[in-house]
């Protein structure tokens, strides 16, 4: 197997483990956030979700601390952003830990007419209409992948071909 | 030499590439780690370099859409993440982990054992294992005045002589497993100026040689570092 053919089969390895951390704040949040688990979930990727109604979230509900543990253990992020998540304190931690400690990519899922705290106006931003989050469950995926699939870039000799990412 | 056919981009094509570029020099560390310079032939011919990037393939009408700007940067932060995982394996090749029993892993205990590290050098940052986080966090929640956030810097760790140290956390895609201690002055990081603009970054559009309906992403840096001064990078791990 070639070098490049190798980085590959890692980085399509990497995708298929990938763990994604739903955040969300109030009822209407969890929701959304429960249909974006299933939508996650049908694509293969793994949610984790810090909800009662989400089965294995039991051992971490404990404490934001325990939440924000398994957190920094994720790739990637999808921050449900809802009037109640704006007002939320626990809900700007999580954004902040993420985007600034834990650096992973971080989507927001705004639904219209809600505010957006202002570090995830510089992130990728899915607008819904209330009701209709489900119609994002493509977009979320598709802009996932493409943020997931860069990573660390690869590292080559000088002189030799750099590896080409396909995303389309 | 590879050859690459570069593909001149329209303004809206340049647009997207200048955002490639602005995120990499927003989240590369090496200036922050290393002191930095430009290669000099002339001067320093035997150095090997390694390439950090990669080619990102796109349908050619792509170039033209700027609602993807908030996309490719990721590929600028791809860039800057390769650049820390090429450093932290430079420095774990060439140094020891010092290792602490798991209980002395306390905001009194390890203040003190960073002050002992950091005597005789200046270091300015510290990488620091994403694992260590929350205990870290709770110590600022506990009042320990070694921790001091502010939002244009960030987080930064405060020695007992109150110097401070910028802390880097890993992350998935640059993990760590210890701490890391760098005076910048230890590690020569040497870049290949881009032939353009002269800056660290290359990032243009080539031709995709397998498909013209596609174009390439063409985003690199041409680097070599050195670690000079041994004393300078102090790495410890605790358990």
């Amino acid at each position: 197997m070639t070098d490049n053919l190798r980085r590959y089969a890692i980085d399509a390895w990497r995708l298929s483990l990938a763990l994604i951390f739903v955040g969300y704040s109030g009822s209407d949040g969890m929701s959304i956030a429960l249909s974006v688990t299933g939508c996650l979930r049908k694509h293969k990727l793994k949610a984790l979700l810090a909800s009662p109604k989400f089965s294995r979230s039991a051992t971490y509900l404990e404490s934001e601390e325990q939440i924000l543990r398994k957190a920094r253990e994720c790739d990637a992020a999808i921050m449900i952003c809802t009037k109640k998540a704006y007002y939320s304190q626990k809900f700007q931690d999580e954004v902040n830990t993420l985007v600034y400690d834990a650096k992973i990519p971080v989507i927001a899922l705004v639904q219209k007419g809600s505010p957006v705290m202002s570090v995830l106006k510089l992130r990728y931003r899915i607008k819904f209409v209330q009701g209709r989050h489900r119609r994002t469950c493509k977009e979320i995926i598709r802009v996932l992948r493409l943020k997931m699939r860069y990573g660390s870039a690869y590292l080559v000799p000088e002189g030799r071909e750099l590896p080409v990412v396909r995303t389309a | 030499m590879t050859q690459v056919r570069q593909v001149q981009p329209s303004h809206r094509g340049a647009l997207l590439l200048q955002s490639i570029v602005n995120a990499y020099y927003e989240s590369s560390i090496v200036e922050a780690a290393t002191r930095v310079q430009a290669y000099n032939e002339s001067v320093e011919n035997d150095k090997t370099f390694l390439q950090i990037g990669m080619r990102v393939a796109i349908p050619r009408s792509d170039m033209e859409k700027t609602d993807r700007v908030l996309l490719v940067d990721e590929i600028g932060v791809s860039v800057a993440t390769g650049e820390r995982n090429y450093l932290r394996d430079i420095w774990l090749k060439n140094l020891e982990v010092e290792k602490h029993p798991a209980h002395e892993f306390t905001a009194t205990s390890f203040r003190h054992i960073i002050q002992q590290l950091t005597s005789g050098i200046n270091p300015t940052i510290m990488f620091a294992p994403i694992d260590k986080y929350v205990e870290v966090a709770s110590w600022i929640h506990a009042g320990e005045p070694i921790i001091r956030w502010s939002p244009s810097h960030g987080a930064n760790f405060v020695l007992e002589d109150g110097r401070e140290l910028k802390i880097v956390w890993s992350n998935k895609y640059a993990p760590l497993d210890c701490f890391i201690l760098v005076d910048r002055s230890a590690t020569h990081w040497t870049f290949k100026p881009d032939s353009s603009s002269g800056g660290r970054l290359t990032a243009i559009y080539v031709e995709n040689e397998k498909d013209i309906g596609k174009v390439d992403f063409y985003v690199k840096t041409v680097v070599n570092a050195d670690v000079i001064n041994r004393t300078g990078v102090r790495l410890f791990s605790f358990g």
